[in-house]
């Protein structure tokens, strides 16, 4: 599977795989993300497409096996044997393979689990989250996210207005001043 | 005092269309501002001349539900009422600054009430479009579980 492919998956597309994997139906994934059965069906498909395969469990499989994601994210700093044993594992629970082929399907796919989370944020800027939406986004900030955004609101609009006002403030002066200097 | 008039038509449409055609938090925001409001007016009575504490409690008050509201919503919007209300709860502190200005103090205390109806419109016809969108809007936050996991599954 192409690193690249599982890149291209939007956030809805994984969400909706992951509550697959979860063995969830298509309406308890709507009723859980607030949205209709149909539009379930259609990121799903919608993910198939994109990863190239006919079901959504293999597509849902494909996706489970990139995110073996805290290990892998170690390895990206080069803890790579621990990476290895973990996806040995998980690989060998999806399918049984041995000797040289299993190992050559082990280092491909570490390969592209590693591409796959190199563009991925870290735990904190996952945790964190920005409290912005662009209509459609529903807030999913963790509990910490939200108990500390409304602080840094707070902060963000009162430096920002208060920087405003002093700046128009002595723009107004220094206007005034040119003024009374000209004439 | 053509300010407050405006600003009274303003609240009055903001939260006649949140209201009516809200979700849950909006509508429950809209509520809010009012009883908010109509605490303010029977509570303030000494002009902004010295630290007006019922105010203050008041807007401390309203600030404590906005939090809540934006702990438990499925929206974006409470985080930022929360902000603005914050910064209304710590304009009370102008007046103990010194020099004390009564002007600044009663400017600072008004003005974050006005991006806040502005933004309760906005999040109003944001959920009308999410409805007419997806058919549903889930209003608040049936739990914490999935957004605390980095990668869930």
């Amino acid at each position: 599977m192409d690193a690249l492919r599982i890149g291209r998956l939007t956030e809805a597309q994984r969400v909706a795989l992951r509550h697959f994997m979860a063995r969830k139906t298509a309406k308890q994934i709507a009723l859980e993300l607030g949205i209709t059965p149909k539009a379930v069906e259609l990121r799903l498909k919608g993910a198939r497409d994109v990863l190239g395969v006919s079901t959504s469990a293999e597509a849902a499989r494909i996706l489970a096996n990139a995110e073996q994601n805290e290990t892998f994210r170690e390895t990206l700093g080069g803890k790579t044997e621990v990476a290895n044993s973990t996806l040995s594992g998980s690989s060998s629970s999806i399918e049984s393979e041995s000797g040289e082929a299993g190992e050559a399907r082990d280092r491909k796919v570490l390969s592209e689990a590693r591409t796959a989370f190199a563009h991925q944020p870290n735990r904190w800027q996952a945790g964190i989250g920005w409290p912005l939406g662009d209509g459609d986004k529903r807030n999913d900030l963790s509990l910490g996210a939200r108990l500390l955004w409304p602080f840094l609101a707070i902060c963000g609009i009162g430096v920002s207005i208060g920087t405003l006002v002093i700046c128009g403030s002595v723009l107004s002066l220094a206007v005034l001043a040119i003024v009374h200097a000209i004439r | 005092m053509w300010h407050i008039a405006l600003f009274n038509v303003l609240m009055l449409v903001a939260s006649t269309y949140a209201l009516g055609w809200g979700g849950a938090p909006e509508r429950v925001f809209a509520l809010m501002s009012i009883v908010a409001l109509a605490a303010s007016i029977h509570v303030h009575h000494d002009g902004f001349l010295k630290l007006d504490v019922s105010l203050f409690l008041v807007d401390l008050a309203f600030f404590c539900a906005l939090y809540l509201l934006s702990i438990f919503s499925t929206r974006f919007w409470p985080i930022w009422m929360t902000g603005l209300q914050g910064l209304t709860v710590l304009s009370h502190a102008v007046i103990l600054a010194p020099p004390p200005s009564a002007a600044g103090y009663a400017i600072l205390e008004q003005f974050w009430a006005w991006p806040m109806e502005i933004l309760l419109i906005v999040a109003t016809v944001r959920h009308r479009r999410r409805l007419t969108s997806k058919g549903t809007d889930r209003p608040w936050t049936v739990s914490f579980w999935r957004s605390e996991q980095p990668n869930p599954r």
